[in-house]
């Protein structure tokens, strides 16, 4: 796997999450797609597991440093190296299981596997937090409403990402991806 | 590409440390932030203009399709507005310093504030829905407590940390912005109802309004003052807001309850004049000026 090529592609998703996931918001629910997510989805379906694991580490912990934790009562928020990152490794041990029944190169494959993993990474993730916030950190959250919009955002980031696969297929080889150089969308090139 | 030596195992030491860093005590990891603004600042060129690009497509105004012309006179009228209460409000309290000084109390700095429009170019945090990354900061004079406001006189909130060139500012209607003080303006006077708003998560602000019956209210003339849908309610708070935030829009009325377990007293649902704010494409930073002609944030009572 080519890692300043992904370093490239996480830092244009980096700059999607940071400035347009929120505009794509439905109304008030707090349901929006995750672009970073879906990046990771598509490497965790190719790679080798070890550098998919690492790949998830890395673009969870720059999410980490981007995404400040807001606190109550207006104090200065706050940054965590360690939410985003393991909830990620989570997401993706999800997807490396799932993606040996999957055809990898369909954008509908990349759509569910996105879906579950996005679930299982902001599950995980609500549950750090709250356990955080349990220990005594004021974290400015509604934990049961972070629940309900992971749900939709879950099934928002799949569809995202049968339309990020349309792009990133293509790109697999500029990733050095096993498996990805080969063939587009299943057939033979 | 060449694999990392000993990745087997340095990926469960790696886990670890991700654990002890996500349970620490947050004065042990105070040092991460400084890595947040180097991530901030790495991110900003390509977040900020696919952010004014999203923004431009899913603007937050309310007034979309309106001629500019009636724009620009309605922001003038607000401001207007907002200079009348504060004067006529300021009228009242500089009788009681002239009182205050004649008994030997030294008089403050005049209010002065430098206003001026910094781009959104995202969200500030994953978990809250609300606090925005602004392309301002220390290097323009942005203090943490610098006063934000939106289209018009609508307050938008105030600046949670200031970093060289960026700041977080925390909307109003974020659970993280806290309570805050206002008025329900009543007849155009700064002498409206006392209510003390809550963000709800949604929004919305709500919470009690003060039960006030001076002879002024009902059709009588004998019954309570009411709040009613659509006034307009206004920062009123110098404990916790600096002096140049005071008089700023809050929101109007959508709702008036009567208050749980206490019906005679009322409870207000004030939504901002803006549908979304967390979804302005700028926000207008007001630093304070201090008389030598320096910013200084520390205006009013804010902590």
């Amino acid at each position: 796997m080519n890692w300043i090529a992904l370093g490239l592609l996480a830092w244009v998703f980096l700059g999607l999450e940071k400035g347009v996931a929120d505009a794509l918001e439905l109304g008030g629910t707090g349901i929006a797609p995750s672009f970073v997510f879906g990046l990771l989805t598509f490497v965790a379906m190719s790679a080798p597991p070890g550098r998919a694991l690492w790949a998830a580490v890395g673009l969870g912990v720059a999410m980490d440093l981007l995404f400040s934790i807001a606190l109550d009562d207006g104090a200065p928020p706050v940054y965590l190296a360690g939410p985003h990152a393991l909830s990620y490794v989570l997401g993706t041990q999800l997807v490396l299981a799932l993606r040996g029944l999957m055809i990898r190169r369909n954008p509908l494959a990349m759509g569910f596997l996105a879906c579950m993993g996005f679930v299982v990474a902001r599950v995980a993730l609500v549950a750090m937090l709250s356990l955080r916030e349990g220990m005594g950190t004021p974290i400015s959250w509604n934990a049961k409403g972070q629940l309900l919009a992971a749900l939709g955002s879950g099934v928002y980031t799949g569809v995202v990402a049968v339309g990020l696969a349309l792009a990133l297929i293509p790109l697999g080889g500029f990733l050095g991806l096993p498996g990805q150089q080969q063939r587009r969308f299943g057939r033979r090139a | 590409m060449t694999p990392i030596p000993n990745a087997r195992r340095l990926f469960p030491l790696t886990i670890l440390l991700l654990i002890v860093l996500g349970f620490a005590p947050l004065r042990f990891v105070a040092w991460v932030g400084w890595f947040g603004r180097v991530a901030q600042f790495l991110v900003a060129p390509v977040s900020a203009p696919l952010a004014a690009a999203a923004r431009w497509l899913a603007p937050a105004e309310a007034r979309q399709g309106e001629p500019e012309e009636v724009s620009r006179l309605e922001d003038e009228l607000a401001a207007q507005r907002v200079e009348l209460l504060r004067m006529t409000r300021e009228n009242g309290r500089l009788r009681g310093l002239i009182e205050e000084l004649q008994r030997g109390f030294a008089l403050a700095p005049d209010l002065a504030v430098r206003q001026f429009a910094a781009p959104v170019y995202g969200r500030a945090g994953d978990t809250e829905r609300g606090p925005l990354s602004v392309r301002a900061g220390r290097r323009e004079g942005v203090g943490t407590d610098t006063v934000a406001t939106a289209l018009g006189m609508q307050l938008f909130g105030r600046v949670s940390a200031a970093e060289e060139r960026t700041c977080t500012v925390v909307p109003i209607t974020s659970r993280a912005a806290g309570p805050l003080r206002g008025r329900v303006i009543v007849d155009n006077s700064p002498d409206g109802l006392v209510t003390e708003l809550e963000p709800v998560g949604d929004g919305t602000l709500r919470g009690p309004v003060e039960d006030r019956r001076d002879g002024t209210g009902g059709a009588s003339g004998e019954g309570p003052v009411v709040p009613e849908v659509g006034q307009t309610v206004r920062l009123d708070d110098p404990g916790r807001w600096p002096a140049s935030a005071q008089m700023l829009v809050i929101g109007r009325v959508e709702r008036v309850e009567p208050a749980p377990g206490q019906p005679l007293r009322k409870v207000i649902v004030v939504r901002p004049t803006i549908e979304r704010l967390d979804r302005v494409s700028e926000v207008v930073l007001r630093i304070s000026v201090a008389a030598g002609g320096g910013a200084d944030d520390a205006d009013g009572g804010a902590p």
